[in-house]
């Protein structure tokens, strides 16, 4: 049952056995799978319950319902956007489906590094295969791939670059192109469509509406939470879930900001620390020819000619087609007036691509008065120079695509008409918002390691130091992962469901 | 896509020298000032904005989204404040103050020859181009905040589709 904590009248207490905070992919996953064996489970969910009927394909409907601040979340210094999913099914009901593994020389490194073993590819195999089973998860129909993508095609054959199709999870998809708004054709096989129904029907219950404020610990265990009711953004009655088991899975932004309220054990000052981001640049490209990035699948083809995985190497930046509706691109467009809206009528033949950066800067969420995530994070020298040099890098694909112009959102805009006229961004002196960076994919900021020394949490997603409390979402990767996220978040959250099962079998 | 303003007024009064001062006293003076005269048919349409911070935030855009040739729409025909208001009341309350204290700071902070919604054109062009380059980090985001918000009043909306050769949602509009 889904009901929105709106309708409370006054503070209210339930039982459960399990209580999760969040219902993204590693909360939609958990709650599913907890639900099958038989759980109690209730789920808590801070913004609302949207169906694809009401989906309306215009960005200034569409950003307030479906992203945390309407779209305008950034980190505190403003020059990164920090696109992140609200409402049930989280980021899951306007991602862009891809579907990738973590990359197996990252699960190497976290095996090596952090002590997680059970995380290495051979042992993920079967629950990966599980997830992609469940998510109808299949490669892109090259039919299916629009213009933008490609060019990006084009550029890397001509260029001798690695790369290829991808993968995703739609059903029945019509290539409207409007995924990162919500699909109203319900082609996303996300949370709300596969797994929420299933949770529901073996009795899963899910809150809307309601923002968890604080984990109850009591004589040294996580005993449940205490939410409070939404109504039109002002605080209503609280909703207390008490629990023999806490998930937090309400992002690396929400689980540690939630973390950090309810000032959980912490020996290490580890809680909030280590977030990651990817942070991407985009970079257009002036085409003879319409382009119209914005029919059919936004991404269905990557670049991977710039990214090895491997830890410390500056080869850090994955490409990917970024096409944006009228807000999302004109806004990152440079300069303002006349001049600003002669660019904005290049929109239908432009191309757009963006290095995103496979991140070892680490950030931090940190927590207002009022209980607001903040986010603070600064790309390093090493970031900096690697996203210069992957911005260099769609310029040169973009031209060897056949673009007649290629332009760099810089402060002072970057017009090219030659590839060599590119090189000065490999030595960009970037500076905050020049230029805009944007960001989909926070994580890391409740790592796992195996040593309490380095993780706040354990291989299985336990808490180290606090029985009855789990972490189920991108909060536990350790490092940036440096590719799409959503299935990795969707196997923890079906590998944390396993450890919570086993831990209450024995408790 | 970086609708929501960061820029809060304590951190002005921290990194800016005259910020503060000019912030502090444009505060104190504004609301003695008169002279913000709007449509009252206009003004009961308004959800977050007085009509004073919507015609200081109607002035910006005017230059921000300045056509670049006959036959665009004016962002008053679009109703660009409006839209902007209507989104702004989906905002958290905090983030929503500290874009009133950047209105604010626009109008009554940003140069010595007088409030921004009296200067002529070239002098408020003058202004938004220091911002939009400025050495200040909270400058720049304040430039590009305002600009985010005049872009996403102005180019979600049918009669613009088409100046960008954009054919619109394949859903009926006014689903």
């Amino acid at each position: 049952m889904i009901r929105s904590a709106q309708e409370l009248r006054e503070d209210t207490t339930l039982t459960a056995d399990l209580v999760v905070v969040g219902s993204g992919a590693g909360g939609g996953m958990l709650l599913r799978d907890a639900a099958l064996a038989g759980l109690r489970v209730i789920a808590l969910e801070e913004g609302g319950h949207h169906r694809p009927a009401t989906f309306t394909q215009r960005e200034r409907d569409m950003l307030p319902r479906l992203f945390q601040d309407a779209g305008g979340r950034q980190t505190v210094d403003g020059a990164i956007t920090v696109l992140q999913g609200r409402g049930v099914g989280g980021s899951t009901v306007h991602n862009t489906n891809l579907c990738k593994r973590a990359p197996d020389r990252v699960l190497e490194e976290w095996a090596e590094r952090f002590g997680l073993a059970d995380w290495r590819p051979a042992r993920l195999a079967d629950d990966f295969a599980a997830v992609e089973a469940l998510l109808h998860v299949s490669d892109i129909d090259p039919g299916q791939v629009n213009r933008n993508n490609e060019l990006l095609l084009r550029g890397m054959k001509r260029l001798g670059w690695r790369g290829g199709l991808l993968r995703h999870n739609r059903r029945g998809c019509i290539g409207s192109g409007f995924c990162e708004l919500g699909c109203a054709y319900d082609a996303k096989e996300n949370v709300p469509k596969v797994l929420l129904p299933e949770a529901l029907a073996h009795g899963a219950e899910l809150f809307t509406e309601c923002r968890a404020e604080r984990v109850l610990v009591e004589a040294g265990r996580a005993v449940g939470v205490m939410a409070r009711a939404l109504r039109q953004g002002q605080p209503g009655p609280t909703l207390t879930i008490r629990a023999r088991a806490v998930a937090l899975a309400g992002s690396a932004v929400g689980s540690a900001a939630l973390a950090r309220a309810s000032g959980l054990p912490d020996p290490h000052d580890l809680v909030g620390r280590n977030l990651h981001i990817h942070p991407a640049a985009a970079v257009a490209g002036l085409f003879d020819e319409p382009v119209e990035g914005y029919v059919g699948i936004p991404q269905s083809v990557e670049c991977t000619e710039l990214i090895d995985w491997e830890p410390g190497s500056p080869r850090r930046i994955w490409i990917v087609p970024a096409f944006a509706h009228p807000v999302g691109l004109v806004a990152m467009m440079p300069g303002f007036g006349a001049a600003h809206m002669r660019l904005a009528r290049r929109y239908r033949y432009l191309a757009v691509l963006a290095a995103m950066l496979h991140d070892e800067s680490a950030g931090e969420v940190r927590v207002t008065r009022a209980g607001r995530p903040e986010l603070h994070y600064r790309l390093n020298e090493a970031d900096r120079s690697a996203l210069g040099r992957g911005m260099q890098a769609c310029g040169q694909l973009l031209f060897a695509a056949g673009a007649r112009e290629v332009m760099v959102p810089l402060t002072r805009p970057l017009v090219a008409r030659t590839e060599s006229e590119l090189a000065p961004l490999a030595t960009h002196p970037y500076r905050p918002l020049d230029p805009l960076l944007s960001a989909v994919h926070p994580m890391g900021t409740l790592p796992m390691a195996a040593s309490p020394e380095h993780g706040v949490t354990d291989g299985r997603g336990a808490w180290h130091g606090l029985p009855g409390l789990y972490v189920a979402d991108g909060s536990l990767f350790p490092t940036s992962l440096g590719g799409p996220p959503q299935i990795t978040i969707y196997t923890a959250g079906r590998r944390v469901a396993r450890s919570i099962l086993e831990d209450l079998r024995h408790a | 896509m970086s609708p929501g303003p960061r820029i809060s007024r304590r951190q002005f009064l921290r990194r800016t020298l005259l910020g503060g001062l000019l912030l502090g006293a444009g505060a104190v003076v504004g609301r003695h000032l008169t002279g913000y005269q709007l449509d009252p048919g206009l003004a009961t349409r308004l959800r977050v904005l007085s009509p004073k911070e919507y015609l200081v935030l109607m002035a910006v855009c005017r230059r921000l989204l300045a056509p670049d040739e006959a036959g665009a729409p004016a962002p008053d025909e679009i109703g660009v404040g409006l839209n902007v208001d209507r989104y702004l009341g989906e905002l958290d309350p905090s983030l929503v103050g500290q874009l009133q204290a950047l209105l604010h700071l626009v109008e009554h902070g940003s140069s010595l020859r007088g409030r921004f919604t009296r200067l002529s054109p070239e002098a408020q062009d003058e202004i938004l181009a220091t911002w939009e380059s400025s050495r200040l980090d909270v400058r720049r985001q304040g430039f590009q905040a305002l600009k985010t918000l005049a872009v996403l009043g102005y180019y979600d909306d049918p009669r613009t589709f088409a100046l960008l050769g954009y054919p619109g949602p394949l859903l009926p509009l006014e689903r």
